[in-house]
């Protein structure tokens, strides 16, 4: 009776694809964003793929578009250090603190940022406020600013506002 | 001359003093919530805001915030912040980063009660095309789906408070003029919408209010200033006053926090560790049409 069941239950799981059918070439299927789990809740038993290649999951929601095919995962990121960020040629760095590694390139930009001529500033433009660092805007993957829907234009001259707020030519 | 000119006020004051006094004597008792047309007869009568006294200015604060209340049935802040010292307002924006995505404009209207009905916008942003300084072959009214075009690059425009401003020399009745730290302002009150100033301005900041600004009681912002952003009356002249309302208080103008790319930078230029001063002091900056002589205090950068 009870191998009964216990067989069963096994013909009614099968049928059932597993939980990483659904993408190939992968071992595991991811329930949330990769951000949320942790680089070492895989990586500690699963050696990463150190080479270039096109990524799939569960790296699959990164699309690395920064360096023009240069900059690879490990350029910012190393193998056994995932908690922090680390250059080739850059000291271990915070993730809170982005600029210092950003900076191996880009010191242009982050001379200017540290002295107030790229990058928001929100606050008081005496006394506290708030300097917006590298990846509060870009993303680092991706670095360049998507474009914008612009705000709407100014009415042009001989324009006349409707009620409903709508605008029409004048005289038609 | 000006014996003069306060003996004639004090008589025109004296007249209307009595004229209440023989309709009924209730303006002397302070208890009695002012009538519409009380408040109207002593705004006709009111002086001009350079040369008021405290007590004047406090009942004169408090009849623009009874007047919107009666108009719009909002209960509104004027205040009279005076210039900090040692501070003179300057600004910079770098011309790499703006986009044209013109939130700066949406966030002006909204910071500083402008008339949603005539497009009264303190900010102008003009899209010129690649390769040419020539404001003439600029358009503002641009409409693309997506900015940056690839066509354009884009220029916002805005009241430089010149050191040297045009429009205050052309007021025939002293209506506009420059405070201690650097912001042209407007008694609008005092103004009579002659318009001179928006000739004489080189920089289109200037904008005249034809109609009464139609503004929606939940439109409008409650933290409001006397020369600042206080619901205007038809015919008169605004302009931008850097937000006069919140930079005396410390906080930015509403454009720098409202830019998307972080292309506007606004600080004290007589601070040496001001980021205003370090854009003045290490990045390639002009300024609009400076062979006007107007010096302006706004700067245009851009990244190399």
């Amino acid at each position: 009776m009870f191998y009964s069941i216990i067989s069963a239950a096994l013909l009614l799981l099968l049928p059932v694809s597993p939980i990483w059918a659904g993408e190939k070439e992968a071992s595991f299927k991811l329930t949330g964003p990769v951000t949320t789990l942790a680089c070492k809740m895989c990586h500690t038993w699963r050696k990463p793929v150190l080479k270039q290649r096109d990524l799939k999951a569960p790296h699959n929601k990164i699309k690395l578009n920064h360096g023009a095919g240069q900059l690879w995962c490990f350029s910012c990121h190393k193998e056994n250090n995932y908690a922090n960020l680390q250059g080739d040629k850059s000291a271990v760095v915070d993730f809170k603190n982005p600029q210092k590694l950003c900076r191996t390139c880009h010191f242009r930009q982050v001379k200017s940022w540290r002295g107030g001529a790229h990058g928001k500033r929100t606050g008081s433009w005496q006394g506290e406020r708030t300097s917006w660092r590298c990846t509060a805007c870009h993303n680092p993957h991706s670095p360049q600013i998507a474009p914008f829907k612009p705000s709407p234009p100014p009415r042009r001259p001989g324009t006349v506002v409707n009620i409903d707020k709508s605008e029409s030519k004048n005289g038609g | 001359m000006v014996d003069n000119r306060s003996s004639r006020r004090g008589f025109l004051q004296g007249t209307v003093a009595l004229t209440a006094l023989l309709a009924g004597g209730c303006s002397s008792s302070k208890e009695q919530p002012k009538t519409a047309f009380e408040d109207s007869v002593a705004t006709f009568f009111q002086d001009n805001y350079q040369v008021m006294t405290k007590d004047e200015i406090k009942e004169v604060l408090a009849r623009v915030e009874r007047r919107v209340k009666r108009e719009y049935g909002v209960d509104i802040k004027c205040e009279n912040t005076p210039p900090v010292a040692d501070v003179a307002f300057g600004y910079a924006l770098n011309l790499s980063k703006c986009k044209g995505t013109r939130r700066c404009v949406e966030a002006c209207v909204s910071e500083n009660n402008c008339g949603r009905n005539h497009s009264l916008e303190n900010i102008r942003v003009l899209a010129m095309p690649h390769g040419t300084m020539d404001l003439n072959k600029s358009d503002h009214y641009y409409d693309h789906e997506q900015v940056p075009n690839s066509n354009d690059w884009y220029l916002p425009i805005q009241c430089h408070q010149c050191d040297e401003p045009a429009c205050v020399q052309a007021c025939p009745v002293e209506a506009t003029w420059k405070e201690k730290d650097g912001i042209v302002v407007i008694d609008y009150d005092w103004c009579i919408g002659c318009r001179y100033c928006s000739v004489a301005c080189p920089y289109w900041a200037r904008h005249f209010n034809w109609s009464k600004p139609n503004l929606q009681p939940d439109e409008i912002n409650p933290k409001t200033h006397y020369l600042g952003n206080r619901p205007r009356e038809a015919g008169v002249m605004e302009k931008c006053t850097f937000c006069i309302q919140k930079t005396r208080k410390g906080e930015l103008p509403a454009c720098q926090e409202a830019c998307p790319t972080g292309a506007r930078v606004f600080g004290n230029l007589l601070d040496p560790q001001s980021e205003i001063r370090y854009i003045l002091e290490n990045k390639n900056v002009f300024r609009l049409k400076e062979e006007q002589g107007t010096q302006p205090n706004f700067w245009y950068f851009y990244d190399v």
